[in-house]
């Protein structure tokens, strides 16, 4: 069994999942990141990424939607399991903790 | 159309993902490519989804794949195995025609492989060669066309090109070697020896078994030379301190051995047996500074980092340095002086436009050689695939068996491959044995001195695989994709039918005809040639005229010559600058603004006689008459015919000047001779008696009955004249016939392919046709209860070759045309490709395919059609 550390672009994945909700599929998923994290990660990579959360049980999914643009071909929705919201909350946590512990981030946030 | 993606990606995809992630792969790809192709446009759509295909080379999409076969495949193997040595053992002609012209495709194809290695490995076991570079010059004439290149340098060059130029770290000069008589204790022989800088050594890698290389031509008198010379004259290589004597002019001088080379490789250009110091070089104080004439080869190291062209550049400077006087005499003729190359050591051995000393080679030969391995080895495949398609008609249940059972298309191929790279092994193992019985001749022809066990490297050992294996790919191409791709129903019902002769097999068939016509003719048309040539009549006689190197002192000569005219078996005795085969004095004559380029020969009294040379009007020279020898010149016909219709003999040759003969007149005129080997025409020549310079050889003209006695004689008395010195001699008929060793080699070289093509393609043919009777059996049978005789037989087995033969023939013979024309270009006199030699060569292939078809229907004629018939 593979190690439940979530990686950078695992998490940033994970998180769009979340956010699209009903909606995520590989496509939609790689559109989304595209316009809000400004990077352009290709479909290989997200698609690995996919495979990845979904062995290390953090997401869960279904098909169906298939549509004329894909040629009939079905999309593979993913929806967030209970583990993996746990592990997006312990990610989140522990960065507030250690980001609360830096004493003058705050002012030097502004200046780059 | 434009708006789909690429199809060959979309399998790519298919073939790299697994089933799982296939049709959302599939899917996400198809929805972007939309998406792109509606922002971006077709191209970079199609581009994007070929990355992304690519892109999907990933872990979690790659398709596990499964050894499918693991479990039975060697048993498998030994199956093919199996099957293979019952279809040999069931076809055992065919099987053995097939492996005879593959060992002898194999055999050839490495000996030629052999002889093309040799030639670009040659100098390259020196560590130091890329560095080493020869100093070349090219001269060209004023309109830029190059006139001459040559290696020959003047004897200073060395020495001021390394002091002038920084660039240039050091050099060597070398001096053509020439036989000198050598003495070690009473053994006294000729042997090559050359001379040397002190640095040869250093800078070529001929490893010394005695002596220091830095050492070793330390002291003027010492020299160097190699085992193998060291073992002829002192039994052991363990020499140094002992002396050897060298003949200068005519007195011995000593000399100390100082180091023991290991023999020369075979492929180095240097080649030496005695070398010895340059400065002890008997002209050398004399020609030390003279940089009027080319006397050495001079090699230089030269510094890695330098950039060649400008270097040579450079090397300009010379000329207005040390030749100014030179270049200002050229000036005047409005010509320009030649310029200073650098050869790099690996290129010297295959540049034969160069005149130098080293023995040279022209790349085209190994072309040439290669191309006739290459068909030998073709035509060895083709019978391999024409058989194996003939003969496949009966496996056709067997491969619908196969494919029944479960026999994947690539199986199939495998088992056919393996069947023919089988018999190529074999092969292989008969070829190495076949080459170790041709080697001696193969050795001869090529000038090569192979030895059969140390041609084996491991190199060579991997290379001779390879070709086998490769020759077995090429031979089981065919018949393996062909007979793989008949479906499994077709094939069980035998529908179709694959034995007999298809476009493949007459195409095939058709290309061997067409080689071995081309050889054919080859080997007529050169075979007449060289016959031509050596019949030929020369315009004087060279039967009966030995050849002496004279070298007898001027009184000796006159002693030796009293004493020949004293025997009744010599009938006239002459001497000359050089005997006709050898070496020739250019020279060029400026008359009436027409420049004539002529010979000159410096001969003695009697020379007219001595080779039967006929006199078209005037006189022979007179020794009695004082003039002669100083101011009478004898032009021969083409010399005369340049000179005009107005020149008659008596007359003087205004503004004639060459070896000390001035003005001088012509007394007579004799007729045209061939002065050169035949490949030159007749040149304009003038005789001389005039005696400034020494003779070189002596000419002979003995009684035909008494050859060996005349020698004997020759021998007792030259041998009282001068004891120290050896005879030798040479007969001028045999030296004329010298001249066209290659020529006859090179007939040689394609006779023996020829007869090796056309056994290879006969027995190919021989097959086919046993094959086509073997596959028309009940239609013979049934032709033979109706009455039918053997010549119809005959012709029905036989006509389908006519067509191939015809077609072959307008490939073959064109093509043989221009290629022995441009071979025929190089003689002055040659015959012409005779319509006859021609259409004799279709009749001998006419025929050897008559003979061969006319053996197989003796054979059917004699099988009783009761048995042909009932068989089922």
């Amino acid at each position: 069994m593979k190690g439940t550390q979530l990686g950078e672009f695992e998490e940033l994945v994970l998180l769009t999942i979340g956010a699209l909700q009903e909606d995520a599929y590989g496509v939609a998923i790689k559109l989304e990141i595209e316009s809000r994290a400004k990077r352009k990660p290709s479909i290989g990579a997200l698609h690995s990424a996919l495979s990845r959360l979904s062995d290390k049980g953090f997401i869960h999914s279904h098909e169906g939607g298939a549509t004329k643009i894909r040629g009939g071909r079905k999309k593979r929705f993913y929806t967030i399991s209970a583990s993996g919201k746990r592990a997006l909350v312990t990610a989140n946590e522990l960065r507030n903790e250690l980001f609360n512990l830096i004493p003058d981030l705050k002012l030097n946030a502004s200046q780059p | 159309m434009s708006d789909q993606p690429p199809k060959w990606a979309g399998k790519l995809l298919q073939w790299i993902c697994s089933h799982e992630q296939l049709e959302i792969l599939q899917g996400d790809l198809a929805e972007l490519f939309q998406c792109r192709l509606r922002k971006y446009g077709s191209t970079r759509a199609k581009l994007h989804y070929i990355k992304d295909v690519l892109d999907m080379l990933r872990p979690f999409a790659i398709r596990k794949r499964k050894p499918q076969l693991k479990m039975n495949h060697f048993t498998m193997y030994k199956n093919y195995l199996k099957v293979a040595f019952r279809v040999f053992s069931k076809q055992k002609l065919i099987t053995l025609i097939n492996t005879i012209s593959l060992t002898i495709g194999i055999a050839s194809i490495s000996l030629i492989y052999f002889f093309i290695v040799d030639e670009y490995s040659f100098d390259g076991f020196h560590p130091n060669k890329d560095n080493i570079y020869r100093f070349t010059s090219t001269s060209v004439d004023p309109g830029g066309a190059v006139i001459k290149k040559t290696s020959y340098m003047p004897i200073p060059l060395g020495p001021t090109v390394v002091a002038d130029f920084p660039e240039i770290t050091n050099f060597t000069r070398i001096l053509q070697p020439r036989d000198y008589y050598v003495r070690v204790g009473n053994e006294v022989n000729k042997e090559l020896v050359s001379f040397a800088d002190s640095s040869f050594f250093q800078m070529f890698s001929f490893p010394l078994i005695h002596g220091d290389k830095n050492q070793v031509f330390h002291n003027p008198n010492s020299m160097v030379l190699t085992e193998k010379m060291a073992l002829k004259y002192f039994n052991t290589t363990d020499v140094v301190g002992k002396l050897v004597s060298v003949r200068f002019g005519n007195k011995f001088q000593e000399y100390l051995v100082s180091g023991v080379a290991q023999n020369t490789p075979k492929n180095s250009s240097v080649r030496f047996q005695f070398i010895l110091p340059y400065s002890s070089l008997p002209s050398y104080r004399r020609y030390k500074t003279y940089w009027g004439a080319g006397l050495n080869e001079t090699y230089v190291v030269v510094n890695k980092t330098t950039d060649l062209p400008m270097l040579e550049e450079k090397l300009e400077v010379l000329w207005t340095r040390y030749m100014s006087d030179v270049v200002a005499e050229l000036k005047e003729d409005g010509e320009v002086h030649p310029s200073y190359e650098l050869q790099p050591l690996s290129e010297v051995h295959l540049n034969p436009n160069i005149s130098g000393m080293t023995k040279t080679s022209d790349s085209k030969y190994s072309y040439i050689l290669g191309g006739i391995g290459f068909l030998i080895f073709f035509i060895a495949c083709a019978n391999f695939m024409i058989l194996a398609i003939g003969r496949s008609a009966g496996r056709g249940k067997e491969v619908g068996i196969r494919k029944l059972v479960g026999a994947r298309r690539r199986h199939l191929i495998l088992q056919f491959w393996a069947e023919a790279i089988l018999i190529s092994m074999f092969s292989l193992g008969l070829g190495v044995v076949l080459i170790y019985f041709v080697l001696p001749y193969f050795n001869e022809l090529s000038n090569k001195s192979f030895d059969y066990i140390s041609l084996f490297t491991f190199k060579a050992s991997i290379t001779l695989i390879g070709i086998a294996i490769v020759g077995g790919l090429l031979a089981g191409l065919y018949p393996a994709v062909t007979i793989s791709s008949l479906k499994t129903t077709s094939a069980l019902k035998k529908r179709i039918r694959l034995g007999g002769v298809n476009l493949f097999t007459k195409s095939l068939v058709t290309s061997q005809f067409a080689v071995s016509i081309l050889l054919i003719i080859g080997t007529l048309v050169m075979w007449q040639q060289v016959n031509f040539i050596k019949d030929k009549d020369l315009g004087y006689q060279s039967e009966n005229v030995i050849v002496i190197p004279n070298e007898l002192q001027q009184k000796d000569i006159h002693q030796f010559k009293n004493a020949l005219n004293a025997s009744p078996h010599i009938t006239s005795f002459s001497l000359t600058s050089y005997s006709l085969t050898r070496e020739k004095i250019e020279g060029s004559f400026s008359y009436e603004g027409i420049d004539i380029p002529y010979y000159m020969f410096r001969v003695g009294s009697d020379y007219f006689p001595t080779l039967e040379i006929d006199f078209l009007e005037g006189r022979d020279f007179d020794p009695l008459i004082s003039s002669d020898s100083v101011s009478s010149i004898i032009v021969n016909k083409e010399f005369a015919r340049r000179l005009g219709p107005d020149f008659k003999v008596g007359d003087k040759l205004e503004g004639f000047r060459n070896f000390g003969v001035r003005e001088p007149s012509v007394i007579a005129i004799i007729e045209d001779f061939n002065l050169e080997s035949l490949t030159e025409s007749i040149k304009p020549a003038i005789f001389t008696i005039r005696r400034l310079f020494g003779f070189e050889d002596l000419l002979v003209k003995i009684s035909s009955d008494q050859t060996q006695e005349s020698l004997t004689y020759m021998r007792n008395q030259w041998e009282t004249i001068a004891p120290e010195i050896p005879f030798s001699y040479s007969f001028l008929n045999e030296d004329v016939s010298q001249q066209y060793v290659s020529e006859e080699k090179w007939t040689k070289i394609v006779q023996y392919s020829s007869i090796l093509t056309i056994s290879i393609a006969l027995l190919g043919l021989l097959g086919l046709i046993m094959l086509t009777v073997n596959g028309r059996i009940k239609e013979m049978g049934i032709r033979k209860v109706l009455g039918a005789r053997s010549r119809q037989l005959f012709f029905l087995l036989f006509r389908q070759f006519n067509v191939l033969i015809l077609i072959a023939t307008v490939i073959a013979v064109p093509l043989a045309i221009y290629v022995l024309e441009k071979w025929l270009v190089n003689f002055a006199y040659r015959v012409s490709i005779n319509p006859f030699t021609l259409m004799a060569t279709i009749a001998i292939i006419f025929c050897i395919t008559m003979l061969v078809v006319g053996i197989n229907t003796i054979k059917a004629r004699s099988t009783n059609p009761v048995d042909s018939l009932r068989q089922e």
